[in-house]
């Protein structure tokens, strides 16, 4: 100090430098910051809290749920795993969800979406179909309001499948709970000033009310061990789980593809709601083609024909190069989910790798009021880390050695939010 | 759309922005205490010592968000309105600055405990009575030259944010700081205290 001061020009800065020398503190301590944090959110929240109180309703708390047959289906078969999957549910027909009616031209000069899908269709014709497991592996975030709509929460979690009909194998999901927290900054704030929540408790969901994404059941902010359930299916197809014949049998041939798809879309409508609009048909039939392209063991014949349908539908458009969820390159596909009035549900996007023409994510975004006005964006995505048929074999976790017991789950609508089953949450995405 | 940062992330909100923006969403004035509650600090602390200074430096940003709608960008930047709420709270606490220089002009290293970092305890030892002697002369300065002075000395503010802070003419700034620096020089004996060792 002495050594620089000699250096230092002794008239000018002096004086200065001497206070600063006597004067000087050094910062504050970190539990002095944070107190001082804490009494500015608390403020913050007062001012939320009173200009808010009327505007926040019991959001999904005060809904009747409504049973659904297709989600009855599912739990029934997925057991105490689908707790921890982002299920699509199939909309019955009083949601009226409907793609964007008319094609449009990409504007810009790159590929259009037809293009892109069909480009897809040939490369993944040329993928290999040989293994004893069809693996896929999928990290899945979800931006979801917390249950008192003050602030975003960003759930994690992480899905294996290993599928396979090799006698005396078995199928599995593995899915890993990583976890909730503030999805920004100013999330983070909000749910300071709620008291820092680690907990959240969701009630039942109502599963036909456009939302995007409607977690059901208690979730912490903590991870899960990961939890394993054996499968006796092949997976997903609109909705319903499907079996080893049913995935095999289906046409690799896009026209029959589509026939097939269409009488599946059909016959379910005879028991559920009716279908009545060409539209809600092309919102199935690109749903399940999604399902085949990111979820089943088909053959590369099948995965191509179900891009090709994508590419006859209406109401896709090309995003050009996009980055993903997980920072990869791919194309991307948009469209848009309206309500029969045209008002926007939500925009899904797709990002497909040109090279192999295997789907790398798919995402739904939508835009949501908080209980203090502010909007913030919704939504989740589903990123596929990993895809294809492997000779590998599934880790299990430990809790998996033993058989879990598969669970018939009858219907339970709980009409009060007091106790939902809180071992069983449930995202949902319409 | 999940990469990139969601819309609400008010990073690139400058100050006065981020102000105006918080009319609507409170939450964001979160994000002005995360910029400048550590400078803020450091200022009162430096003037009253860190006790207080916790207390004060959190009061001025719950002072700043109540008024923040009486915010004015035209009269200056935030950082200086930030300043000088905490000079005007500061001003509640004459009294305790007082008694701390008066502690200080007693034995300038006598603030060791709060902060003691070896080599300033030192360095301070050996100026001691000339630091002593600015202490002295300090507690004697006017309450509006000590605001000056210390803003410019501790917060390293400019005069044009001096002039924004205090309220008062960028040429009044110069002109009390002058005087202010040519009584303290005075003081000191017009000797660099640090290598002069000047008592005599």
């Amino acid at each position: 100090m002495d050594e620089a001061d000699r250096h230092a020009d002794p008239s000018a800065e002096n004086e200065m430098a001497v206070i600063r020398r006597l004067l000087e503190a050094s910062g504050p301590l970190p539990e002095a910051t944070e107190a001082g944090r804490a009494r500015l959110l608390s403020a913050i929240a007062g001012e939320l809290a009173g200009e808010t109180e009327a505007a926040a309703p019991g959001w999904i708390a005060t809904r009747r749920r409504r049973t659904s047959r297709w989600r009855g289906v599912w739990a029934l078969t997925a057991g105490a795993a689908a707790a921890l999957l982002l299920t699509v549910t199939v909309t019955s027909s009083d949601s009226l969800l409907l793609l964007t009616p008319q094609a449009t031209v990409s504007a810009s000069a790159g590929p259009t979406a037809r293009q892109v899908l069909l480009a897809a269709a040939t490369a993944v014709a040329k993928s290999p179909g040989e293994g004893v497991y069809w693996r896929s592996r999928t990290v899945t975030g979800a931006l979801v309001p917390d249950p008192s709509r003050r602030y975003v929460l960003r759930f994690s979690m992480e899905k294996q499948a290993w599928l396979t009909d090799t006698t005396g194998k078995r199928s599995w999901w593995i899915e890993h709970y990583l976890g909730a927290k503030p999805a920004t900054p100013p999330d983070e704030y909000a749910w300071r000033a709620a008291g820092s929540p680690t907990r959240w408790h969701y009630p039942a969901v109502d599963g036909d009310k456009g939302s995007i994404v409607e977690p059901a059941g208690t979730w912490e902010s903590g991870p899960r061990e990961p939890e394993a359930t054996a499968l006796d299916t092949a997976g997903i197809l609109l909705a319903t789980p499907t079996t080893w014949a049913e995935v095999k049998a289906l046409p690799g041939d896009p026209a029959r593809l589509r026939s097939f798809l269409e009488a599946r879309i059909r016959g379910q409508a005879a028991k559920g709601p009716r279908l009545n609009q060409t539209a809600e048909m092309e919102v199935r039939l690109q749903r399940s083609c999604m399902e085949i392209l990111s979820g089943l063991p088909v053959s590369p014949e099948v995965r191509a024909s179900a891009y090709q349908i994508l590419a006859s539908l209406p109401g896709i458009k090309a995003d050009g190069e996009v980055v993903d969820p997980l920072g990869r390159t791919g194309q991307g596909l948009r469209y848009e989910v309206l309500r029969s009035d045209q008002s926007k549900v939500s925009d899904v996007r797709y990002v497909i790798d040109p090279e192999s023409g295997m789907p790398l994510s798919s995402e739904t975004t939508g835009i949501r009021e908080l209980a203090n006005g502010r909007t913030v964006e919704v939504g989740s995505y589903q990123a596929y880390v990993e895809m294809g048929w492997t000779d590998d074999k599934p880790e299990l976790p430990e809790s998996a050695q033993e058989e879990p017991a598969e669970k018939p789950q009858e219907e339970s609508p709980s009409e009060s939010q007091e106790e939902p089953a809180p071992e069983e949450p449930d995202l949902t995405i319409q | 759309m999940w990469k990139a940062a969601p819309p609400d992330v008010p990073t690139s909100l400058d100050d006065a922005e981020l102000i105006q923006e918080s009319w609507r969403r409170p939450d964001l004035f979160a994000v002005l205490y995360d910029r400048y509650f550590g400078e803020i600090h450091r200022y009162a602390a430096g003037r009253l010592g860190t006790q207080i200074a916790d207390d004060l430096a959190a009061e001025t940003f719950l002072v700043a968000f109540r008024r923040r709608q009486s915010f004015d960008p035209s009269r200056g930047d935030v950082r200086p309105w930030l300043y000088g709420i905490a000079t005007n709270l500061l001003a509640q606490h004459r009294r305790s600055e007082a008694r701390r220089l008066e502690a200080l002009q007693r034995s300038p290293a006598g603030d060791v405990a709060e902060d003691g970092h070896e080599e300033r305890v030192t360095a301070r030892v050996t100026a001691a009575s000339a630091q002593g002697r600015l202490a002295s002369e300090l507690r004697r300065l006017s309450d509006g030259d000590r605001d000056v002075l210390l803003l410019v000395a501790l917060a390293n503010l400019s005069y044009e944010e001096v002039a924004q802070t205090l309220g008062i003419p960028f040429g009044t700034v110069g002109s009390r700081l002058n005087r202010v620096r040519r009584k303290l020089r005075r003081a000191l004996g017009g000797v660099n205290p640090v290598i002069g060792g000047s008592d005599g």
